[in-house]
């Protein structure tokens, strides 16, 4: 236990201290937040561009009087829950993808490793996203659908390369011999030994996931205004650029440390989770 | 190494005709009547019977499903990728006459990523120490950014505050000049992330290399450390920078969409979103196939010349 304990601190070192801090912080704002700002798509025409600081409005407002901090909370909470939604999709059908190639290797390799994911991943993210969109139309079920499938393929190619080295263990083999189903096998003996490498890769896809989404809004073909989403309050504060900074300066900086802590908080758990450096404590 | 390189030709080949078959069939999983959809906007407008019996026609949604396919393979090799929505004439000349200024993007961005990222893997992992630890930070600090936010506070500062360049529009070749200072800070947003990925992958390729008992070897034998550094340690690095930088330049033809928005540069970007806006399905297709096959061409030349670094990877 104690050594348990020595390891995860060896991990985590001060900044996935704060990375955590500042993510269950943001999450918890953006939960509360309906409940003590202003609706975030209430015009005042009357206080238009409030500077930083101004009485009832924190951060101020933007070009139609709407109060910067609750839309800034309520695009953090549609972000987070999109990005959630995406990495709880991809992690399931990538890992599913990945297993199933491995574990059943010839047809099932082919399919999935040479033709499901090869072709997924010869187009760069954004213009698949665009192809989908145009297609199917905006929104966040779009989004997600698209973006999971997207990232799916990089858990695949993760749990097959874990899974080629786990399938000739000996324990596989030895749940084999006492005639476990195949389900028992993929599900007790495959996945547990898989999953450390793939919650690394989910909380690098949040941070990738809020990339993706946040940009295809910012084009204004992701979340659809007037809904808020970082994206598109930086595209919607490029007119203002000269006068008001803030309008893009205050969701940049929100969105750039979101990113941050979560691939901050990914590298920890990968530290934390190598099966060498378990070893060399213990 | 011919052989080597006809089989790269022919897996990329493949694996773009995979590609086409996807596009064709996800605009087939449409619920209802793809060619109602279409023509309607996406549902959001009453459609003319005319248009929809139009691009019915287009699309040939009235001929069985194989001739379907078989015609819309045709058109792809002879560089028809139909008539666009929006503009009624074909879409291969309207991306061609665009083309050229995103690719002036990605290679500048290349370039410029390149140079800078192998130079400061190359500080970082000689140096070690405190230069290192910063070089790794900011690495993981540039891949946060998203480059929309990057190419706004480049324009923000750079061209508003100190008013050094131009903060977007166009000028073409006539002027070199001007032209180049429209270049320079869209390639800066777009090689940033990119340089950030190459000096990582550089350090830890180095750091590496410089552990493998032929380096101690080489050592051994006398040879000065700048010779064994840059005759074999670098080298043998290389291959790993390589690979990196194949899979990135697919990734930048996507970013270079975000930053033309911010710059208001006429490459594809502008023609992309009101494309998508306007479910002008054919030009989006066209982009997506073009986007597809040069990221397939950039990995068949990436791969031939990790063959040409490393013949080991000739016999895979």
């Amino acid at each position: 236990m104690k050594r348990k304990l020595q390891r995860a601190r060896d991990a985590f070192g001060p900044m996935q201290v704060i990375a955590l801090t500042f993510l269950v912080l943001l999450i918890v704002l953006s939960m509360v937040a309906p409940a003590i700002l202003p609706d975030p798509l209430a015009q005042d025409g009357s206080h238009t561009f409030a500077p930083l600081g101004t009485s009832g409005h924190i951060l101020g407002t933007d070009a139609f009087g709407r109060d910067l901090l609750a839309r800034l909370m309520a695009g953090v909470r549609t972000e987070l829950m999109v990005a959630f939604a995406t990495t709880l999709v991809a992690l399931v059908l990538g890992t599913a993808l990945g297993i199933a190639g491995a574990y059943f290797g010839s047809v099932a390799e082919t399919v999935t490793m040479r033709i499901i994911v090869d072709v997924i991943l010869a187009f760069p993210p954004i213009i698949f996203a665009l192809l989908i969109v145009t297609i199917y139309g905006p929104g966040p079920i779009t989004l997600t659908a698209t973006m999971g499938v997207l990232f799916a393929m990089s858990f695949a190619r993760i749990a097959y390369g874990q899974t080629l080295t786990v399938r000739r263990a000996e324990y596989v083999d030895a749940a084999h011999a006492y005639g476990a189903p195949t389900m028992t096998i993929l599900f007790r003996a495959v996945l547990p030994n898989i999953s450390a490498p793939l919650i690394v890769q989910a909380s690098l896809t949040m941070a990738a996931a809020i990339l993706l989404e946040s940009g295809l809004s910012f084009l204004g073909l992701g979340l659809v205004p007037p809904a808020p989403s970082m994206g598109s309050m930086i595209a919607d504060g490029q007119r203002y650029l000269a006068t008001d900074p803030q309008l893009i300066l205050i969701p940049s900086v929100v969105v750039v440390l979101t990113i941050l802590s979560f691939s901050l908080l990914g590298d920890g758990l990968g530290r934390w989770l190598d099966p060498r450096r378990r070893n060399a404590h213990g | 190494m011919v052989a080597y390189i006809a089989r790269r030709l022919a897996t990329g080949v493949g694996l773009l005709f995979l590609v086409l078959t996807l596009i064709f069939f996800v605009i087939r999983t449409v619920p209802g009547d793809p060619a109602a959809l279409l023509a309607s906007g996406g549902g959001s407008g009453e459609a003319s019977p005319e248009a929809i019996e139009r691009i019915r026609e287009q699309l040939g949604l009235d001929q069985p499903l194989w001739a379907q396919y078989l015609g819309y393979l045709a058109g792809v090799v002879r560089g028809d990728f139909g008539v666009s929505f929006q503009f009624g004439t074909d879409v291969t000349p309207i991306i061609m006459a665009r083309l050229p200024n995103t690719l002036q993007l990605v290679l500048g961005a290349v370039l410029i990523g390149v140079t800078v990222g192998v130079l400061l893997g190359i500080i970082a992992a000689r140096r070690g120490g405190v230069v290192s630890t910063v070089v790794t930070a900011m690495g993981s600090f540039a891949i946060s950014v998203p480059v929309y936010v990057l190419a706004t506070v480049l324009a923000y500062v750079v061209a508003l505050q100190l008013r050094w360049l131009p903060a977007g529009g166009f000028v073409g070749w006539e002027d070199p000049v001007g032209h180049l200072r429209i270049l320079v800070l869209p390639c800066i947003a777009l090689a940033v992330p990119f340089s950030a990925i190459v000096a990582t992958i550089t350090r830890s390729g180095l750091v590496e290399t410089a552990q493998q008992d032929w380096v101690r070897t080489a050592r051994s034998w006398g040879l000065s450390p700048g010779s064994v550094f840059g005759r074999h340690v670098l080298r043998n690095s290389l291959t790993a920078v390589l690979t990196i930088v194949g899979l990135e330049i697919g990734l930048m033809f996507g970013s270079t969409i975000l930053v033309e928005q911010v710059f208001s540069y006429p490459g594809l970007s502008q023609l992309l979103i009101k494309a998508v806006e306007q479910r002008d399905y054919p030009i989006v297709q066209g982009v997506a196939i073009l986007a597809a096959g040069f990221f397939i061409m950039i990995n068949i030349v990436v791969d031939v010349l990790y063959g040409v670094l490393d013949p080991r990877a000739r016999r895979r």
